[in-house]
């Protein structure tokens, strides 16, 4: 476990991060209508702490109540629309 | 390849022979052809071997083959949906594309005392693709799982059909950008088995290269998954970050980080000079010695590695029955993989590495991962030895009018058929390692605890997009 921790904060200062935001912050809640997964993947990684969006402020939430943006990907599905209006 | 056309109750006793003589069902289709419309079933024997059993729907309806092998249950149910042909036996024929139904009608009656239902989806709380899941419960222990997914359905398939073969490949291969690579070679393989093409090594070579660049971040990402799945954030972030390495790197090499645009039908325009295959292998290196390192603290991790054993288990018997294919059917002692026969691909002599705790549950499925990272880095390590450069099929056969591709994803078997009509994709199915194994997903969740699903399903880490197409 020490391993991994020392590892993680040995990478964060070996990547030239610009600095983090000061001020604001925006709530973002995913819905996914059909996308080719691409999205997921890499909205994934913009948590992880290669770009680490939680410096700006951004954060991926997990209600709509909670949210400022609704980040929508894929082309929206005859499937999704019920589910997308409802979120 | 063999194609045998049969008519009724012929084309059940043939596929019933055919599985009795070792031969494993690989994928069923439908499609409309001249007036009528009939059902393709695709056989593979342990050699690679393929063989076609169609039959025409005379007029409505074919017989059933689900009785002989479960695999086949859910691409009859999509026939059933897509091409309207019924399925003679297949009782209940539930929907499985088609959403405008009653809830009776896709979930499945789960009585008793206490028992009640957990609707989870389409929506999740994460970033998650779109699926619903409905848990048949007492208290906390699982009695049933209903996956119901296409939700994210988009007729990529139809959308295909009248493509030239070379544009159609951009629509198929979409359908994932996790498997972006492996759907493509399966498509491409079809194609040239449609037009008589073979590949030249130099082909081989190349292609094998983005199958193999695709397997490690997409294994590096499972085991980042399932660190998620229990809520351990070092693991996650730690192999998040290979992850992200693994990624720029598909970015240098191909211009792409999901590889997209690698690929082509009658041979490959990727171009990598010296230097970038240098680099590559720079990163390489250092990607296998940080995973190593992360994955050794990992299992001195006694709360993280506690939590995996006998949860989700999914036996060999299992697996054979439902069909399982890739890691979750070789950490349940199935040893099958297609890159033990891929002549149209650089695998030379491969090996499947084998888990010696075979045990089907989630830590034989994390540890089959981690197990057949180094053998892919291996693969990558030997084919990257000079440049690569862009090579063209060459002509070595009489055309066919149906095509198939057979590719190991990092999920497993995926299946790709082209039916050509003309210079044209007539159809086309795409039948990926996460289609087959979504069966096995709520097989394994059955008789263990509701907060166990999120670990279990992760341990699967199978996509939504390309079951969905």
């Amino acid at each position: 476990m020490l391993t991994l921790l020392r590892d993680l904060r040995n990478l964060r200062r070996s990547i030239a991060l610009p600095a983090a935001a000061s001020t604001g912050s925006l709530a973002i809640r995913h819905v996914d209508c059909g996308s080719c997964n691409g999205c997921e993947h890499e909205l994934t990684l913009v948590s992880s702490p290669v770009v680490d969006m939680a410096r700006y402020g951004l954060g991926i939430v997990a209600s709509p109540r909670h949210a400022d943006v609704l980040l929508v990907t894929g082309p929206v599905t005859t499937r999704m629309h019920a589910a997308l209006l409802t979120a | 390849m063999n194609t045998h056309h049969g008519s009724g109750s012929a084309y059940g006793e043939g596929i019933a022979a055919a599985l009795a003589d070792g031969w494993r069902f690989a994928s069923l289709h439908a499609t409309t052809k001249d007036e009528g419309r009939m059902v393709r079933t695709l056989l593979s024997s342990k050699d690679g071997d393929l063989r076609i059993e169609s039959v025409t729907a005379a007029p409505d309806s074919v017989p059933t083959i689900v009785d002989l092998c479960p695999a086949a249950g859910w691409d009859e149910r999509e026939a059933h949906d897509l091409y309207g042909v019924g399925f003679d036996g297949h009782e209940p024929l539930r929907p499985l594309i088609d959403h405008d139904v009653a809830l009776e009608q896709f979930a499945t009656p789960v009585q008793g005392h206490d028992a009640y239902q957990v609707a989870v989806g389409p929506i999740h709380a994460g970033v998650i693709e779109s699926g619903h899941f409905r848990f048949h419960v007492v208290g906390d222990l699982i009695l049933h799982v209903d996956a119901r997914l296409f939700y994210k359905h988009r007729g990529l398939e139809r959308a295909a059909e009248g493509l030239a073969l070379n544009d159609a490949l951009g629509v198929v291969a979409r359908s994932c950008s996790g498997c972006w690579a492996s759907n493509a070679v399966a498509y491409a393989h079809a194609c040239e088995g449609v037009l008589g093409l073979a590949a030249p090594p130099e082909l081989a070579r190349s292609r094998t290269i983005l199958l193999e660049l695709e397997r490690v971040w997409n294994t590096l990402n499972d085991i980042s998954a399932i660190c998620a799945g229990v809520g351990l954030a070092a693991g996650t972030s730690r192999f998040a970050a290979l992850v992200d390495d693994a990624r720029r790197l598909n970015q240098r090499l191909t211009g792409h980080r999901f590889l997209f645009g690698s690929v082509a039908v009658g041979g490959s325009t990727l171009d990598v000079d010296a230097s970038a295959i240098s680099d590559a292998r720079e990163t390489l290196a250092r990607i296998r010695s940080e995973s190593s390192r992360a994955w050794k603290a990992l299992l001195f991790n006694g709360s993280f590695i506690d939590r995996m054993p006998d949860i989700g288990i999914v036996d060999a018997a299992t697996a054979s029955t439902l069909g399982t294919v890739g890691t979750a059917a070789r950490a349940a002692g199935v040893v099958e993989d297609l890159r033990t026969t891929s002549p149209r691909l650089a695998y030379d002599d491969f090996e499947v590495a084998v888990l010696r705790r075979q045990t089907g549950d989630v830590q034989a499925r994390l540890e089959q991962r981690a197990l057949e990272l180094l053998p892919c880095l291996d693969i990558l390590d030997r084919l990257l030895d000079g440049p690569v450069r862009p090579v063209a099929s060459v002509r070595a056969e009489e055309g066919a009018s149906i095509g198939v591709g057979r590719v190991e994803s990092p999920r497993g078997a995926t299946t790709c058929i082209v039916e050509r009509d003309g210079d044209r994709v007539g159809r086309v199915r795409l039948r990926t390692g996460s289609y087959a194994n979504w069966p096995a997903v709520a097989h394994a969740a059955a008789g263990n605890l509701l907060p166990d699903f999120p670990l279990i399903n992760k341990s699967f880490e199978l996509c939504y997009a390309c079951v969905d197409r």
